[in-house]
């Protein structure tokens, strides 16, 4: 078996452990437990219980990222485009944060820990965010923008959008998110006609 | 006790002797890692402190310097 697919095999087998257990309460020798694999196989692959959930949140991150981006259309507006790829982003998140709860009620009492979780795919998000505004000016939806005034305003969305989904996920904060995201992505989107 | 693994077959625990040796602490090594999965965990569960490493710089990277060790048997399994 390859390298890579037994760091994955102990990626989704300590997912079951953290799903269970929360954070605070998982240790080195839970997960070894869970994949069948011993204490050294697992210090291989991994230093640390944070290094395994590290590479648990870059996995799931990259599985949101994924499952978002297929509601993008070039066809699309940019305002059905923004809308459908971060409500998409949003319920994935709300699955995911129901089915770890545990481990994001350990995550509130530091939020800094959080925020260093959500951090993979940034980069990812913020060039979809340019190609969906490139596109809009193509179409002349929008006014022409210089390309810094575009990565800009795509990493000004994505960061805004990524605060927007803590307070809701994390402290369950805008009941009607989708709503309200709908009307704020409409509001910057006039702004740029 | 350093073990250099160098059969690329399957290795069973139980025929390399090693699960009722008197050491405490066993450096598995093999190219291909994955190999020593069975018997690290079959060490372990007989309180045994395992590394693995696919070769010596690893070894090093993981700070473990074999020519600092005091007391080294090395076994090789063929």
């Amino acid at each position: 078996m390859q390298q890579e697919n037994i760091r994955e095999e102990i990626i989704l087998s300590s997912m079951k452990v953290f799903e269970t257990y929360g954070f605070t309460r998982v240790s080195m020798q839970d997960i070894s437990k869970a994949c069948g694999k011993g204490r050294s196989t697992l210090y291989y692959y991994f230093t640390s219980k944070m290094d395994v959930f590290d590479a648990i949140a870059e996995y799931l991150c990259q599985q949101v990222f994924t499952i978002a981006k297929e509601s993008y259309s070039r066809e699309a507006s940019l305002e059905d485009n923004l809308v459908g790829f971060l409500r998409a982003k949003l319920r994935q998140i709300n699955l995911i944060t129901k089915r770890f709860h545990l481990a994001f009620e350990d995550m509130k009492s530091d939020p800094a820990l959080m925020v260093s979780k959500t951090r993979h795919m940034l980069d990812d998000e913020i060039e979809l965010i340019r190609d969906m505004i490139r596109g809009a000016i193509a179409k002349e939806e929008i006014q022409f923008l210089e390309e810094k005034d575009i990565l800009f305003l795509s990493e000004m969305l994505v960061t805004t959008s990524r605060c927007f989904e803590q307070e809701v996920l994390l402290f369950d904060r805008f009941p009607d998110f989708e709503a309200r995201l709908a009307w704020l992505t409409s509001i910057c989107v006039k702004g740029l006609k | 006790m350093l073990v250099l693994v160098e059969t690329d077959e399957n290795i069973r625990p139980e025929s390399t002797g090693l699960l009722n040796s008197e050491f405490d602490c066993y450096l598995l090594v093999h190219q291909e890692i994955e190999r020593l999965d069975e018997l690290a965990l079959a060490l372990e569960n007989t309180n045994k402190e395992v590394r693995l490493a696919r070769n010596f710089n690893e070894l090093k990277d993981k700070g473990i310097l074999i020519d600092q060790l005091n007391q080294i048997t090395v076994r090789v399994l063929k």
